[in-house]
Order: C-alpha cells, then sequence, then structure tokens
C-alpha cells in the first residue's frame, strides 16, 4: 500500500482483496462463491471457532475467520474432503488452514498490485461468540457471509495512523 | 508401479488431504510416510526408502523452502523429486521454490485431484527419464562408447 495510504484506505483496499479471495478460493472448493450478507450484530451468544492471522507489511493487520458450531462442521468437511467434527482437534488443523489459504490467495491480490506484505502462522480460538469491540488506535470492519444457509464471518484489524 | 511419498505439513488435515488426492490420482500405488515440519521430515527421510517428496511452505521449526534447499544440497539424494503443495502463491516464491531451492513442482492451495494428478504426472514422467539417461549410460559404458 502507497505511502499517502491512511489507515481508513488500506482497509477499504484489504476488504476488497479479502473479498476477491473468498469469492475465488471458497468458490473453488466449495463448488460455489458464499454469499455476502449485511453483518447484523448477535444478540445470541454460540459455540465458535475461530481462525486468526497477521499480515505485516506498510501496514500491519489482521484477519480472523469465524464460524459457528453448525457452519464450521459442514464447511470444514468440504474443504477437507472428509467428515469433520466440531469438537475434534481435526476441526481447528481445518479452519487454520483455511485462513492460511486465504491469507496466500489474499497476498498474491496484494502483490499484484505492488503492496508487498508476509503474514504468520495461524492461531485456533474456540468459544462463545460474544460482541467484540476493537481498542483504541484500530479500525475494523466485519464481512458476514452464508454458505448453505449457515453463516460464516470475517473481521480485519489494522492499526490506525492517528 | 508403487511409489513412497513422503508428506510433510503441520496440518494433519491438509496431509490426510494430499494423500487422499494423490490416491485418487490413481498414477500409483502409494504408501506413505508423514512428517510435521521440515525437521522432523529430515529425521524420517531415508532415501533408500522414499520415492518423491510433498512439502508446505509455513510450518514451524523447519519451514518447507528451507528443508528443500537441505535437501538439494546432498548430491547423494538430490535425485528425488519434490512437490511443494502451499499456500503461498505469489510469482517471487513460485520462482524461489523452483529456481533457488530446487523443488520440482509448485502446487498451491486449494488444489483440485486433476491439479496434482497433471503436476504428479510430470514428475514421473522426469524420474523415467532419468532412469533411462541413467540405465542407458551404464549401457553405453558397458559398451565403450
Amino acid at each position: 500500500m502507497s505511502q499517502t495510504n491512511t489507515s481508513a484506505s488500506a482497509l477499504l483496499l484489504c476488504q476488497r482483496e479479502v473479498k476477491s479471495a473468498i469469492h475465488d478460493t471458497f468458490g473453488m472448493f466449495l463448488g460455489e462463491a458464499p454469499t455476502e450478507i449485511p453483518t447484523q450484530k448477535s444478540e445470541q451468544s454460540e459455540e465458535a471457532i475461530l481462525g486468526m492471522l497477521s499480515f505485516s507489511g506498510e501496514w500491519d493487520w489482521s484477519l480472523t475467520i469465524g464460524f459457528s458450531r453448525s457452519s464450521a462442521a459442514s464447511f470444514a468437511t468440504l474443504f477437507a474432503g472428509f467428515e469433520i467434527e466440531f469438537d475434534s482437534a481435526d476441526m481447528g488443523d481445518a479452519i487454520g488452514e483455511v485462513a492460511n489459504v486465504l491469507a496466500g490467495d489474499i497476498r498474491a491480490k496484494l502483490e499484484a498490485k505492488g503492496d508487498e506484505c508476509s503474514f504468520g502462522l495461524p492461531s485456533i480460538i474456540r468459544g462463545t461468540t460474544t460482541q467484540s469491540s476493537s481498542p483504541q488506535g484500530v479500525d475494523s470492519t466485519t464481512l458476514t457471509y452464508l454458505f448453505e444457509d449457515q453463516p460464516f464471518w470475517v473481521e480485519l484489524l489494522i492499526e490506525t495512523d492517528d | 508401479m508403487e511409489l513412497r511419498a513422503l508428506v510433510v505439513d503441520d496440518s494433519r488435515v491438509m496431509r490426510n488431504m494430499v494423500m487422499e488426492s494423490l490416491k485418487r490420482t490413481k498414477l500409483a500405488d502409494f504408501t506413505f510416510t508423514e512428517a510435521t515440519d521440515g525437521a522432523d521430515a529430515l529425521d524420517k527421510f531415508n532415501p533408500d526408502l522414499i520415492d518423491i517428496i510433498f512439502v508446505d511452505w509455513n510450518m514451524p521449526n523447519m519451514n518447507g523452502i528451507d528443508f528443500v534447499r537441505t535437501i538439494r544440497e546432498n548430491k547423494k539424494i538430490d535425485h528425488i523429486p519434490i512437490c511443494m503443495v502451499t499456500s503461498e502463491k505469489t510469482p517471487d516464491k513460485i520462482r524461489e521454490a523452483l529456481e533457488r531451492a530446487g523443488a520440482n513442482a509448485y502446487i498451491s492451495k486449494p488444489f483440485t485431484v486433476d491439479a496434482l494428478q497433471r503436476k504428479l504426472s510430470e514428475l514421473l514422467q522426469g524420474m523415467e527419464e532419468k532412469k533411462t539417461k541413467k540405465s542407458s549410460g551404464f549401457f553405453s559404458r558397458l559398451a565403450g562408447n
């Protein structure tokens, strides 16, 4: 990202490439690209699994992809080609790999536009979804998708230039 | 044809995906050795028992590219074909793996069985050509040519 970019415009650029990578990468192994839907804050808490990755480059930013118990099971099974249960160690492995594959495509798309970056190894968090808020000095955006009527979401966090 | 493959990836799910996809190519009867990173792969690698290697790039302890370099530095075992199977897909990374580190093939994740079949087919052809060259060289030497 060029030096003249603000964190807000960098976040927009990341968001565009993330959307494109979700369309291309997930469309490939799901058979069709997932549908983006408006993000709504859920009042209900539910079990979820999150895959997180950090990017370093002109801007430091992170990507978190989250699945509920039900969406994780069907998503991971389609990704791997064999059944994966939510509570198994393989589920963490599969969601980490999903995050990793997505990051690889995002990086390639950013680099094709002249924005070099690198990303780290994915980490996995399991727990119950709660309302999240960004800390000071961080801009964020959340994208929500539907796949086989099951939602999953992607949250991007970027440090602000303030 | 029997093929003994070393599959290196820190994700057990991905190792299973690679092994299952290789079986589905139906290009060989596979037996597998699994390793969780480059260091583990070096420990488990026996050139007399491995015909081909499939290795991820981003792994803890020793990453895939360092593993490839280490194998290629040893002239006694540098004939064994190595295919990188990785989420890294920028032209620079592909060049680094194929031209500088010495991998023979490169597949980006996610991959299809068809894509894997094409790459494996090329690798097997290369292995055959090497064998033919080696034996024809041997017979030429016998014949005094």
